[in-house]
């Protein structure tokens, strides 16, 4: 123990005294574990950001209905303009198992008009349930009613974005504003929501009664999408398929056409979003790793280079009692302590790198302890593979022929 | 007992697609406390002899007996434990580590043995030589004739009973070389026995018996009568 202690520390000076020796071997497993661990922290860090999106708006038992129609192969999808309100009632009405459903039409970009400021803004409409059915709460004022609903009422909801940069210090409250040519009335100020997966700024939209959204805005009478809320103790996936067959006798579809809509559970969001996310959690991995395995081959080869220079070194050893196990030690211990090093500073450019790529993105990132200790293990482990090798090679030096 | 007990020994190795008998039918032995001369042509096998004596090489058939031991029957592990406790090697091109302070190679002998305080060891054995003062320099910042001082201290630095010297002067010009034999001839007043190869028969005269040696074979085996005094000798050298 005594002696390999004692090697270690003659390990450790030479790596010192061999200073570009020692850095085109850290620089082997550098890159590949600095690539590795940003890659799986941030591909761990987005994929959690986005479920928790999701499990904010979208969660528990609910069904959300979206106007696609599904091309024959499910995979190109359109727009369908056969989703009604009438078929949300006749769901809710007929089906038991649906308590509450809340209708959605949707322009992504409209004129949002306020004392002749303008800004291009998002303008959804929605029932007076949206505040239930999104667990969305407004921070002042109020929702629109069911009688505003019912009434078309001009009335609307601005998002935080919208306050901050239209109405700067006035009270938006009572304010009247124009959505492309129709005057509005601000009831009330949504809750912050940040960005949506997709970079879309959930802020800066307003919500207006649905009737108004179809009758006044859009002058249409399909939905985008419909939320329908299942009972807690209800099966899913059995409503699911009960609101299929309904949907599908409603819109007279033949038994060959596909789907003019699609449904998705929350169970199937988080699949598409963990599946999605593959590039990041698989590979890019992949590739970082193949990296790793490069910078392994680099090691050892300098290694293997470093075995044939120092040959009168580990014969003079030899000459003077190291045990070939010694000399094993010694090569093995100088891979295993560069790539670790390497790995040391692997990880905290990672992480300096991470810090930028969230700072950039406005989210927080959870301190990466698995990536970290994974870049950590293998760096180590690249050490040990890439140095068993040359380590043989130099215990079997014979010393005579190595001290000629 | 004698020290070294060499008996009936052979090796041969291949060169070029020949066999070269380097050692053949070598019988010898050595008393403790004698310092001899292997003399010899380059390729006459004195360099194979060294490595036998010094456990670096092992002969085809033949005896070795070191201490009265057998020493065919040791590991590889005990084999660099007696190397490293009872053999001091001093070679032709010095073998320092490069880039690594003097003191530092001589506490290298040191890292395998069961002995501390490694920076004062090698201290000492520094200042044996004469060169307690240049501890920290670099082996590219001494002369020939330091760095082979530096090697005679990593050499003799865990006291051993045997030094083997091959060619140690060789690189060196008459002056140095007389210094160097001058300390090997201490180390054997002190008790030490040397084995030194040289092809040089005016160097031979340093050590009390002559071992000469021709294409692997002994051809004579004398005691040396009109020995040189080494130290004498520097004097000699230094007033002329």
């Amino acid at each position: 123990m005594m002696k390999t202690s004692r090697v270690l520390s003659s390990s450790v000076r030479s790596l010192k005294r061999n200073k570009l020796r020692t850095f085109f071997m850290m620089l082997g497993t550098l890159i590949g574990v600095t690539a590795l661990t940003v890659v799986v922290a941030l591909g761990q860090g987005t994929q959690q950001a986005v479920l928790d999106h999701f499990q904010r708006m979208f969660s528990g038992s609910q069904i959300r209905l979206q106007a696609v129609a599904e091309s024959q192969h499910g995979v190109n999808t359109s727009r369908s303009t056969t989703l009604t309100i009438a078929d949300l009632e006749a769901i809710q009405s007929s089906i038991p198992a649906v308590v509450m459903f809340d209708p959605m039409q949707y322009q992504g970009s409209g004129d949002f008009v306020f004392n002749g400021e303008s800004r291009r803004t998002a303008v959804r409409g929605h029932s007076e349930r949206y505040p239930m059915t999104a667990n969305r709460a407004v921070t002042r004022g109020a929702f629109f009613t069911e009688r505003d609903v019912r009434a078309s009422a001009r009335v609307a909801l601005v998002g935080e974005t919208l306050v901050e940069r239209v109405f700067g210090d006035v009270d938006p409250i009572g304010q009247t504003v124009r959505v492309g040519t129709i005057p509005f009335e601000v009831i009330g100020v949504l809750a912050p929501l940040g960005l949506d997966p997709h970079g879309i700024d959930r802020d800066n939209e307003i919500i207006i009664p649905i009737t108004t959204m179809l009758r006044r805005v859009m002058n249409v009478d399909y939905l985008n999408v419909g939320t329908l809320i299942v009972d807690e103790g209800a099966d899913l996936d059995a409503t699911v398929a009960a609101v299929e067959t309904l949907l599908r006798r409603r819109h007279s579809l033949a038994e060959t056409e596909p789907n003019d809509f699609r449904m998705y559970t929350p169970e199937q969001v988080q699949q598409m979003i963990k599946s999605s996310n593959r590039v990041f959690t698989v590979l890019l991995p992949l590739i970082a790793l193949i990296s790793i395995v490069v910078g392994a081959g680099v090691v050892a080869n300098v290694m293997l280079m470093s075995v044939g220079e120092r040959k009168s070194e580990i014969g003079i050893r030899k000459a003077i009692g190291a045990r070939p196990r010694d000399i094993w030690w010694q090569f093995l211990l100088e891979s295993t302590m560069v790539t670790t090093f390497g790995g040391i500073i692997a990880i905290g450019l990672g992480l300096v790198a991470l810090r930028v790529l969230t700072l950039e993105a406005g989210t927080d990132l959870a301190f990466p302890w698995g990536p970290t200790m994974l870049g950590m293990a293998i760096a180590v482990a690249v050490g040990i593979a890439a140095g068993v090798l040359p380590a043989r090679r130099a215990a079997n030096l014979d010393p005579v022929e190595s001290l000629r | 007992m004698s020290m070294i007990e060499l008996k009936n020994v052979r090796k041969s190795y291949e060169k070029d697609a020949n066999i070269v008998r380097a050692l053949d039918d070598v019988s010898l032995t050595i008393e403790r406390g004698e310092f001899v001369a292997v003399l010899g042509p380059s390729g006459s096998g004195k360099s194979t002899l060294l490595n036998v004596l010094g456990l670096l090489d092992s002969p085809d058939s033949g005896a070795y007996r070191l201490d009265g031991r057998d020493v065919s029957t040791f590991s590889a592990d005990e084999l660099a434990a007696i190397r490293n406790q009872q053999i001091g090697f001093v070679f032709q091109t010095f073998h320092l580590l490069p880039k690594t302070p003097a003191v530092e190679n001589v506490e290298l002998p040191l890292i395998y043995s069961d002995r501390s305080d490694l920076t004062g060891l090698a201290n000492k054995a520094l200042d044996k030589v004469g060169l307690a003062d240049r501890a920290s320099h670099l082996p590219s910042e001494l002369s020939g004739g330091q760095q082979q001082r530096v090697a005679i201290a990593r050499a003799l630095v865990n006291e051993p009973d045997l030094i083997l010297a091959d060619e140690p002067t060789g690189n060196l010009d008459s002056k140095t070389g007389l210094e160097i034999m001058s300390i090997l001839q201490e180390l054997n007043a002190d008790g030490v026995t040397v084995v030194l190869i040289t092809h040089d028969p005016e160097l031979a005269r340093i050590a009390g018996r002559r071992v000469d040696i021709v294409d692997g074979r002994i051809v004579r085996d004398e005691g040396v009568t009109d020995r040189r005094d080494a130290r004498a000798a520097l004097g000699a050298l230094v007033e002329a």
